[in-house]
């Protein structure tokens, strides 16, 4: 074949202009992705890291009905991984944050201050809050220097916060004792700025819980997992667009693809420790686990059960202690889901250890942290049959309104949605009565956590059958793998706009929210 | 595949036209790969949009310079008229879990693109009918085409 000179250079011409340079500039997302999943944290060996406990935040001062904290979220250094120093966005600059703990039914009023780059709202899940302390998405407070400015999000021209960098939030506490946690809620930024380390426990107790012999003191532990990626030099790493996190929000679209989308950490920490050891008497112990992970559902078990199974005994959930003990031989959590759990170690022997593991993974993170009975001790506790006469939960036939709301991821970058729609702070998707019962049906694709704001509900049913094994007791949290959940809520409290989301925090960032107002 | 051969527009004419218009495409291409970056780690589905119609544009480009055929001219204008339209859609409705948060706003540099995108479309089609013999450009200019020109195409 004859090729001229002119169609030579013409061919060569169009290559360079049509292919060479598309596709070079092409090479410079696509690195950046690729590089994204080939990041491994530093190897750690397991069962090293003594499992740290949280410390309890002191308050500044008690008054008649109240008592007062303070909160600085500001960065610090933090030896995660042994060797390495992590800046870790933190409560108090720690992660996880100081423990609060409180009294039902006595008034708890923080002061949040921001010494951090970026703005912030505080959320406490699982609470009964007043909208104005609820943690809103957009009720910023805004960082030093930013006087009354604004931020860019998502769909939405700005969101003003608060012109001072501190913030008051009252929390009554009228309501049943519970672990409950507070963590970051700033809307498009959820997901990196817990990742940071933006995420305590809050623990109410009352009196029931009071009167009742489970174990206490040294032996109710607190368990947060969380899973993190680091990079070499320990810092965390989180695939951003923007990691200044002062920009354009959400994750690369490497971190979106998939059934189970998300950030995915190569590590687990339990209270900010990676993969740590306990060393426990042969006794009771209760734990109060929580999953503050981005992403990543556990089905923890015990490795070995002990003779005779039922290695986990659940007494309570996230909205606080069941009617009575149930046994389980595993228990699923997805994000922000909570489970009170005790575990006899009487069953092992001394010296042995007990590897908590995540049945649904291989490899590093099939582990989750280690118990090594070390030593004989007396029995102080034991286990009742019945926590609570009843549960008060609300009546079904008492519904007045039934509402439906499908969750749907998006796929390769696309934003996930409520009924077909992206989060809009301005619109409202659904108006219970002020003491109304509802019932909700949720539905979607797997798998969302899906939490609601100020209530706690009880699960009704699963695809039309029962509940599942783990949907026991008061929730907020309810973890949806397809299918449909029906959960019924009782909306009392408080008169105002809240939000319910996927707990996913990925996917809350990517609109997978929308808004209730009780009227 | 015609060639730019006819005599009806003088070839200083047509290069009045094509080389404006290859400039175009270029900024056109150049643009969406300006934004290709930024678009295809957020987004992988406008990512390979942008990078479709890059290419297209650099191609369509180049061969406005050498001086196209039909076919690339009728290619130029399709594409060009096909972004147009994405682009007016997706600035009224919303596919927010493929695409994009919301109906997209209009920026500066999309609506320059489209600005060019048009202009290019002009171009284009100036372009083609000066391959048409001057008989039967007046009659296509009259919308009276014949099988004739039906049997060109």
């Amino acid at each position: 074949m004859n090729v001229s000179r002119r169609r030579f250079l013409k061919l060569g011409a169009m290559a360079g202009a049509g292919l060479v340079l598309p596709l070079g500039t092409l090479s410079i997302p696509l690195s950046r992705l690729a590089a994204s999943t080939s990041v491994r944290s530093p190897s750690v060996e397991p069962f090293k890291v003594p499992l740290p406990i949280p410390p309890t935040l002191k308050p500044v001062r008690r008054g008649a009905d109240t008592d007062y904290y303070e909160m600085t979220q500001r960065a610090e250094r933090q030896e995660i991984l042994p060797g390495l120093k992590t800046e870790v966005w933190g409560y108090e600059g720690m992660f996880p944050g100081p423990t609060v703990e409180v009294r039902s039914g006595r008034n708890v009023e923080i002061r949040q201050w921001n010494e951090l780059p970026v703005p912030v709202s505080t959320h406490l899940h699982g609470g009964k809050t007043p909208p104005e302390s609820d943690g809103y998405p957009t009720d910023l407070i805004l960082p030093k220097g930013h006087g009354s400015g604004s931020f860019a999000h998502t769909g939405h021209s700005s969101t003003k916060g608060h012109p001072h960098f501190f913030k008051d939030y009252r929390y009554p506490n009228e309501q049943r004792a519970a672990t409950l946690w507070y963590h970051d809620h700033r809307m498009d930024f959820t997901g990196p700025q817990v990742y940071k380390g933006l995420a305590g426990l809050y623990i109410l107790r009352d009196e029931v819980e009071d009167s009742l012999p489970l174990p206490r003191g040294e032996k109710e532990v607190p368990l947060v997992i969380a899973d993190r990626t680091f990079n070499e030099d320990g810092s965390f790493y989180y695939p951003s667009i923007d990691p200044s996190l002062k920009g354009e929000p959400g994750v690369l679209s490497s971190a979106t693809n998939g059934t189970y989308s998300g950030v995915f950490g190569d590590t687990i920490l339990v209270n900010g420790a990676p993969w740590p050891q306990m060393e426990v008497s042969n006794t009771m112990y209760r734990f109060r686990i929580l999953n503050a992970s981005n992403a990543r559902a556990y089905e923890l078990a015990l490795d070995p059960p002990p003779p005779g199974g039922e290695p986990l005994v659940q007494v309570g959930s996230d909205g606080g202690l069941l009617k009575a003990p149930i046994p389980h031989d595993r228990i699923l959590t997805s994000p922000g889901e909570r489970f009170d759990v005790v575990v006899d170690f009487s069953r092992y022997r001394v010296g042995q250890g007990v590897t908590l593991r995540n049945l649904r993974e291989e490899g590093r993170t099939s582990e989750v942290m280690r118990f090594v009975v070390a030593r004989r001790e007396k029995e102080d506790s034991s286990m009742p049959d019945l926590f609570v006469p009843e549960l008060d939960f609300p009546d079904p036939d008492h519904a007045e309104v039934s509402q439906r709301f499908q969750f749907i991821a998006g796929v390769l970058g696309g934003m996930s949605t409520v009924n077909g729609r992206i989060f809009d702070p301005d619109r409202i998707d659904a108006t219970p009565r002020l003491g109304s019962t509802e019932i909700w049906e949720i539905s979607g694709d797997p798998a969302h956590p899906i939490h609601l704001h100020l209530v706690q509900f009880r699960v009704v049913s699963r695809d039309d059958g029962l509940p599942g094994p783990y949907d026991a007791g008061w929730k907020d949290t309810v973890f949806l793998e397809g299918g449909t959940v029906r959960v019924i809520a009782r909306f009392d409290g408080y008169r105002g706009k809240y939000a319910f989301h996927c707990h996913n925090l990925e996917h809350e960032d990517m609109m997978m929210m929308a808004n209730f107002k009780v009227i | 595949m015609g060639k730019m051969t006819s005599g009806a527009y003088s070839e200083r004419g047509r290069a009045a036209l094509r080389y404006p218009a290859a400039a175009l495409a270029f900024v056109s291409e150049l643009i969406h790969l300006w934004v290709l970056p930024g678009q295809f780690v957020a987004s992988m589905l406008p990512g390979a949009f942008f990078l479709l119609v890059a290419i297209g544009q650099g191609l369509l480009g180049m061969s406005l310079l050498f001086g196209p055929g039909r076919w690339a001219l009728r290619f130029g204008i399709l594409l060009n008229l096909f972004v147009v339209f994405v682009w007016s859609l997706t600035r009224v409705v919303s596919v927010p879990q493929l695409f994009a948060p919301i109906r997209m706003p209009v920026g500066g540099l999309d609506l320059a693109a489209t600005a060019v995108e048009v202009a290019l479309v002009i171009l284009l089609v100036r372009l083609k009918r000066s391959l048409l013999p001057k008989k039967r450009r007046h009659r296509a200019r009259r919308g009276t085409r014949t099988d004739t020109v039906k049997s060109e195409v």
